[in-house]
């Protein structure tokens, strides 16, 4: 015969066993299956929304200095007033690409590549498509560059880099092989980051297509030159 | 048989107990480090959330009434100069492409989300984050089919506006981001939905090869906060107007 005591034990222990396992698994009231993903992403959205507050402070404190600025400006004195705005308008011009612009940056040559095909292979492999040129100007950008331009044509906040056959179409004007590319600001760095051993540039000549980039002490970018009229925007 | 009863029953317990600890481990450790979280952990990060964005939202606002107010001094002051008047419209004009303005307009929103993680192999890294480039490539999309201010998560897209991928986040502006990823547009609503929806075109590629899922919702009203960084010029100098 099994001792009263043991089964006793053996009983409590059973119970015991259940109850953590059914714990660990249904005790959602105060448990949430959250991926290690959710979190983080929880937490970079605190972070951006935190680096935004922090720039938006910046700007309330030139706005505050900007409006003392008016404010202790006479009304009487008409040429300091016109001054102010006219430099306010520069300002904003010079961002939305008004203005021809020169200074220190890179020039970069993208041209199609001239070695003979694998058999079998894609054309497509040695030919630079709009994808590239896109790349190559979001990596300007995050290095810091002011002003940029392919073949001329300045890059702006609506510019548009599609392909379209034979040709790329940039801010509505067609343009054809070989690619230069402007950019104005720290040459040194956006160099760096252009031919840096996992850059994409390093990838396009890797595939046989020419890939040059060199330093300049004076680019010269000229303004953009279609219309801007907007049509469906409104200032809300 | 009697005599080994106590060994059989404690052999049967250390099989439950064992039994126990197993489940308990195989439900919080897994393949995702994340695992079970407590609510209010999670809720926490939410709530933090919501409060950094309320202080956000404070600060903007003091920033519209000085910029009102600022608004209001150059009216006063231009009023019967023609000259005045006349740069206080440019001002505006220049602002406004420089993308330093809110605007509104009709368009799309666009909101991409990463592919549901399932419990087997729980995605421990974002898929639209690793490929950004999907990204920069809707942008283009958008811009080529008229949009004419576009803005990710908050982050107005000017003509300085970078998406690169830095360690683990994906700056926009500099700014650090997280998916969800919405994409607002204003412009023509048809024409974006349609260039975006095209067969064989960047949404169903993006729904298909990664799984990630993309809403595009129409609406007739799209509001897009200004760039909201102080902008300066290092390197680039005006050239010299003859």
């Amino acid at each position: 015969m099994i001792k009263p005591k043991i089964l006793f034990i053996f009983i409590i222990c059973f119970i015991v066993g259940f109850t953590l396992s059914v714990q660990a698994k249904m005790i959602n009231g105060q448990h949430l299956f959250v991926s290690a993903k959710a979190i983080t992403d929880l937490k970079t959205s605190i972070d951006s929304e935190l680096k935004d507050t922090e720039k938006v402070q910046k700007l309330v404190d030139e706005a505050k200095i900007a409006l003392k600025d008016y404010k202790t400006t006479k009304p009487e004195d008409a040429a300091a007033f016109i001054s102010k705005l006219s430099k306010e308008r520069d300002l904003y011009k010079m961002i939305s690409g008004g203005f021809d612009l020169r200074g220190p940056g890179v020039i970069v040559i993208i041209d199609d590549g001239t070695r003979d095909l694998f058999e079998g292979e894609d054309p497509n492999n040695v030919l630079v498509h709009d994808a590239d040129l896109l790349i190559i100007i979001n990596e300007l950008k995050s290095a810091g560059a002011e002003a940029i331009a392919i073949n001329g044509q300045r890059i702006v906040d609506a510019s548009e880099i599609a392909c379209s056959g034979y040709t790329v179409r940039i801010n509505g004007q067609f343009f054809a092989r070989p690619f230069k590319i402007e950019a104005i600001g720290d040459s040194a760095r956006m160099l760096a980051i252009l031919v840096a051993p996992e850059s994409y540039g390093a990838l396009l000549k890797d595939y046989g297509l020419t890939f040059n980039a060199v330093i300049s002490d004076d680019v010269s970018i000229s303004k953009y030159t279609e219309n801007t009229t907007y049509k469906y925007m409104k200032k809300s | 048989m009697k005599k080994y009863g106590g060994i059989i029953l404690v052999g049967f317990l250390a099989l439950i107990i064992g039994l126990v600890i197993s489940i308990q481990i195989s439900t919080t450790q897994g393949t995702d480090p994340g695992g079970l979280i407590p609510l209010a952990k999670a809720q926490g990060f939410e709530v933090e959330l919501k409060k950094v964005r309320a202080e956000k939202e404070v600060i903007l606002q003091e920033l519209n009434t000085l910029e009102a107010k600022m608004e209001e001094i150059k009216k006063a002051s231009s009023e019967g100069d023609t000259v005045a008047a006349e740069l206080v419209s440019e001002v505006d004009k220049y602002k406004m492409s420089a993308g330093l303005v809110d605007v509104k307009g009709p368009g799309v929103t666009i909101t991409i989300t990463d592919p549901v993680a399932d419990d087997q192999y729980g995605e421990a890294y974002s898929v639209i984050m690793y490929n950004y480039e999907l990204l920069l490539s809707l942008v283009n999309k958008l811009k080529e089919a008229g949009a004419e201010a576009i803005s990710i998560n908050g982050q107005r897209i000017i003509s300085t506006t970078e998406i690169s991928l830095a360690g683990d986040n994906v700056n926009i502006n500099a700014v650090p981001t997280a998916p969800p990823y919405v994409i607002k547009g204003i412009g023509n609503a048809d024409t974006i939905e349609a260039t975006l929806n095209i067969r064989f075109g960047i949404v169903e590629q993006m729904k298909s090869r990664y799984n990630l899922g993309v809403e595009i919702k129409k609406s007739e009203e799209v509001l897009i906060s200004r760039y909201s960084s102080v902008l300066v010029f290092r390197y680039a100098k005006p050239e010299k107007v003859q």
